[in-house]
């Protein structure tokens, strides 16, 4: 050994486990990002999620989320492994080593570990997204549409991930030889972080702040839409979020620092406690970025309990088991067509009725959007002929429904969901009627609402009204509303599917249309900006989902086409296969984040393991017994599992509860037993936890020799 | 000769500033065994520190031979280092993962000199300071003592015109300690090398040609040992201490 690139590759090969280490987080980082950005950006995936959906902004927000942790995962990692790197550069330097030969040398490991470990993530994240998917295609669901494309520009985004931690491994070392007092270098290995006096009050202003920021960041933006009728720039009202951040590092480093137990127990976790201390700001910053993810991975995997909750609630509760609409100029099955079917798959029809609907043109407000440089403002403009809604009269309610409603000539009454909710999207407050056929318009008078799921959105009329405004319209401007009931409606599967199947067959191309498509609009849209958004030709272009009759039993047809029957036993039936690609993508989400956060607790621990086993063997030469060793490293252990899983779950339930709340300012009972549902999904998850906080204690007594 | 000239050097802590080192100079001449001793606090180390160039002095200047150190540049400073300084230091500070010979040959091998003379003279060393059977061991495998008689060895290595040491023996026995002290003895009379010791021990510093006593970051007392005996030199150094107590 003659050359001091010799010597390196020495020292190298003895530290082993500090590089690994380091690699292993970066690669980790690296195959994380890449995987979740593959999945987000994959053709697959942007196909069902429509753009500006709530949807995609959850799949987007917890991505930032996993950016975030996983960057600063990745400094502490950097930061640990030039701390400890720290104790040689110092020696070389006080033995007369220029900085720029310390320098050259550190450069090319940190170009090899930085280009094999992020290289290596960046190339298996793609093939690991892939392999989860298919896990699941075999074992969950599979559907036509969950064949996984990827988008080879999604690479930029882990590429700009890797070229993050790539400079910032570089800089780090940069800075970790460049230090001028030499001794301070060489002792950095050995000094502890001790977060500095932390007053008691901390923990009660974090939870404060914890509380404020959760609260401002989610009402922020409703409160800029409708006070200043502004929609704020994301990353501007993501600031509200801030003080959360700040509450929860407040609340974590009392945690640490302090504890919430009094001094019950002073003396007998003196030892765990103040090691813990004195690991200071990176256990902090290490369980910080534990509970975000902790909180992201929960987001993602409540989304099948609660969307599997209230799909399975509201199917449950609609008052018949088939019902459908068509327009009257559609040649479609109906009555006896029906009937003769349902025989022919051995079903019984004990109920059925079909009743006329119009579609007629309402007035309203509308919010004209206008760019500037701060965001869209929008302002509020009144519409005598706005859009068009479908109108029944009293009598074809009362057949549908068995309920009689009593109106008065120029009355007219908006039909709610059963819960009495608008679910945001209808406002039912129209007070003009008009026949687009004739031109003709009438004033109406809206009486108390009425209730109903499947008529949800649609007005009632006085039989007299119902019959002269809709005298003169053509077929187009016409519909029919079929409801029926089986005896055996759980075996009525094949019935449904068939006959689902020829509704489809025999719809025509002009009522191909997006859910919200609407004849009024699109005139008003084309005259105002030359094209409609939702018409067929558009639906690409506007980020949201196609509408094709080929691909009927895709998630996008199914939840997006303007006439998708509503049958209960094919709906119950084929819900999951519906929601494949949603559910999925959720449940990817979830264990992505679940195994960082694993891997984050894992690592930490072994870390304060590694950094306190002198402190042990001191303690066992003090005559410490093996029970009192074993109890103080288990603390610490605990604390590293324990205080982000209580904060993320909490904060999570918190978050949760709230939105579901500020929803329509009230919880709906299936929102109740969605969040039940949730609840015991966590614990099922903490369970999970707890095993892997097993198995990291155990390694811990292993490497402290316990 | 090494000369140090009204050196001053504090630290900030926090809004509070420290002057450690209030206008201490001294010289060594060559071929000198020289000990600065002082209670805690009184700056020996930091004046250690400053003179191995290895923390930036405030003002003041340090001389090694026409060399005024603190004006040289970051590579011309890792030369001098390398080849005219050698380094013990109270803890070692010896690579776990190199051998006993491998770290006694570390400071030849920054300086791209490794020859077989080298390889030669850290054999040598090993012989006289009584390590050539633990030469292939790891300082782990090595009792404090040995480790330290390594880092003698390691300072060695290049023949130094000065050595640097602080708290040489505060780790080891009184045997340990004796080897190291003769080890410096070696160097002084076989090399003409100067010899910067900083200590605690009385005992090992009554060994030395002079004793600087700092106190407050000045330069309290000097005795020179003006050829007597070692135990009546450390009586002296005794009483100084004793003096400087009653202060």
């Amino acid at each position: 050994m003659d050359s001091f690139s010799a010597v390196y590759d020495r020292l190298r090969r003895h530290n082993r486990g500090r590089y690994a280490l380091l690699a292993g987080c970066c690669f980790f980082s690296v195959l994380l990002i890449t995987a979740y950005v593959s999945m987000m950006r994959s053709p697959t995936i942007l196909a069902v999620l429509p753009e500006g959906g709530d949807s995609r902004k959850q799949v987007m927000m917890i991505f930032v989320l996993a950016v975030l942790g996983c960057a600063v995962f990745t400094t502490y990692a950097a930061g640990l492994f030039f701390r400890q790197k720290s104790w040689e550069t110092g020696i070389f330097l006080a033995l007369g080593a220029s900085r720029r030969q310390l320098k050259r040398e550190l450069r090319k490991e940190l170009a090899v570990l930085s280009i094999g470990a992020c290289g290596l993530g960046a190339l298996l994240g793609a093939p690991l997204a892939w392999c989860l998917w298919q896990v699941f295609r075999a074992l969950v669901v599979d559907t036509q549409e969950m064949g996984l494309r990827f988008d080879p520009q999604a690479m930029g985004y882990a590429l700009a991930f890797a070229v993050y931690v790539t400079a910032m491994l570089f800089f780090q070392g940069s800075r970790s030889v460049g230090r001028t007092d030499i001794m301070d270098v060489v002792h950095e290995s050995h000094k502890s972080e001790p977060v500095r006096a932390v007053p008691r009050w901390y923990g009660w202003l974090g939870i404060v702040l914890l509380a404020a920021g959760g609260f401002l960041g989610y009402i922020v933006p409703s409160f800029c839409v409708q006070v200043f009728h502004w929609y704020a720039p994301g990353g501007l009202t993501a600031i509200f979020y801030l003080p959360a951040l700040v509450g929860l590092y407040m609340l974590l480093l009392h945690t640490v620092a302090n504890g919430w137990g009094g001094r019950r127990h002073r003396y007998r976790d003196i030892i765990s406690v103040s090691m813990m201390k004195f690991q200071g700001r990176q256990t902090v910053r290490n369980m910080l970025v534990m509970t975000v993810l902790l909180a992201g991975a929960y987001f993602a995997s409540f989304y099948a309990p609660m969307l599997g909750t209230s799909s399975t609630m509201s199917i449950d509760a609609r008052p018949v088991d088939y019902a459908y609409h068509f327009r009257a100029d559609q040649d479609l099955p109906v009555g006896d067509e029906v009937r003769d079917m349902a025989e022919d798959y051995g079903v019984e029809i004990t109920f059925y009725v079909q009743a006329p609907m119009a579609r007629l043109g309402v007035d309203g407000e509308r919010q004209v959007e206008t760019e500037g440089p701060l965001g869209t403002t929008w302002e509020s403009v009144y519409y005598k002929l706005l859009q068009s809604e479908l109108f029944l009269s009293e009598s074809a309610y009362r057949a549908l429904t068995g309920n009689t409603v009593e109106l008065e000539p120029g009355e007219m009454a908006a039909i709610l969901d059963a819960t009495g909710s608008n679910q945001g999207v209808f406002d039912g407050t129209a007070t003009q009627v008009t026949n687009v056929c004739t031109g003709e318009s009438w004033d109406m008078t809206l009486t108390e609402s009425l209730r109903h799921d499947l008529l949800f959105g649609h007005y009632v009329l006085d039989d007299a009204d119902f019959t002269a405004m809709t005298a003169g319209l053509s077929d187009e401007w016409r519909e029919e509303m079929v409801f029926f009931n089986v005896r055996d409606c759980a075996s009525s599967y094949e019935f449904a599917k068939a006959l689902f199947h020829r509704i489809v067959d025999r719809s025509g191309p002009e009522v191909e249309q997006f859910d919200s498509w609407d004849p009024i609009l699109r005139e008003i849209e084309r005259k105002e900006q030359g094209y409609y958004f939702l018409d067929r030709e558009h639906l690409q272009e506007s980020g949201l989902p196609g509408i094709d009759y080929e691909q009927r039993d895709s998630s996008e047809f199914r939840l997006y086409w303007q006439y998708m029957p509503k049958f209960r036993v094919l709906d119950q039936a084929d819900f999951v296969k519906t929601m494949a690609v949603f559910l999925m993508l959720f449940i990817f989400i979830a264990i992505v984040c679940f195994a960082a956060v694993v891997v984050i607790a894992f690592t930490r621990s072994l870390t304060i393991a590694i950094t306190n086993r002198p402190v042990y063997d001191d303690l066992r030469r003090m005559g410490a017994p093996a029970a009192y060793l074993n109890r103080s490293a288990a603390s610490q252990v605990r604390r590293v599992f324990l205080v982000p899983t209580v904060a993320g779950t909490s904060l999570i339930f918190a978050f949760y509860t709230m939105i579901l709340y500020f929803n329509d300012n009230r919880f709906t009972l299936s929102e109740v037993l969605g969040l039940r549902n949730c609840l015991a999904l966590a614990v099922l998850i903490s369970l999970g936890l707890y095993g892997v906080y097993r198995l990291t204690r155990r390694s811990a007594a292993k490497i402290l020799g316990l | 000769m090494l000369t140090v000239q009204d050196l001053h050097k504090s630290y900030r802590v926090g809004k509070r500033t420290y002057e450690v080192l209030k206008g201490v100079s001294l010289t060594v001449e060559q071929g000198q065994f020289v000990a600065v001793m002082g209670p805690s606090g009184s700056g020996k180390t930091t004046l250690l520190n400053c003179i191995s160039c290895y923390i930036p002095a405030d003002s003041g200047s340090i001389l090694l031979g026409d060399t005024e150190l603190a004006r040289l540049d970051e590579g011309a400073l890792a030369q001098v280092r390398n080849r005219q300084l050698g380094f013990v230091f109270q803890d070692f500070l010896l690579l776990d993962g190199l051998t006993v010979r491998e770290n006694i040959l570390l400071p030849a091998i920054l300086g791209g000199q490794v020859q077989t003379q080298t390889e030669a003279r850290a054999d040598q060393l090993c012989d006289v300071f009584e390590i050539a059977a633990i030469r292939d061991k790891y300082p782990a495998e090595i009792s404090g003592g040995e480790k330290q008689r390594t880092a003698v060895a390691r300072a060695l290595i290049n023949q130094p015109l000065l050595i640097l040491a602080d708290e040489p023996t505060g780790n080891l026995d009184s045997r340990s300690s004796r080897a190291v002290i003769a080890a410096f003895e070696q160097a002084r009379d076989v090399l003409g090398a100067m010899i910067f010791m900083v200590t605690h021990d009385s005992f090992a510093a009554s060994f030395c040609d002079r004793v600087v006593i700092l106190r407050d970051g000045i330069v309290w007392r000097t005795l020179e040992k003006d050829g007597q005996d070692r135990p009546a030199f450390q009586d002296r150094l005794l009483d100084a201490i004793r003096d400087m107590g009653k202060e």
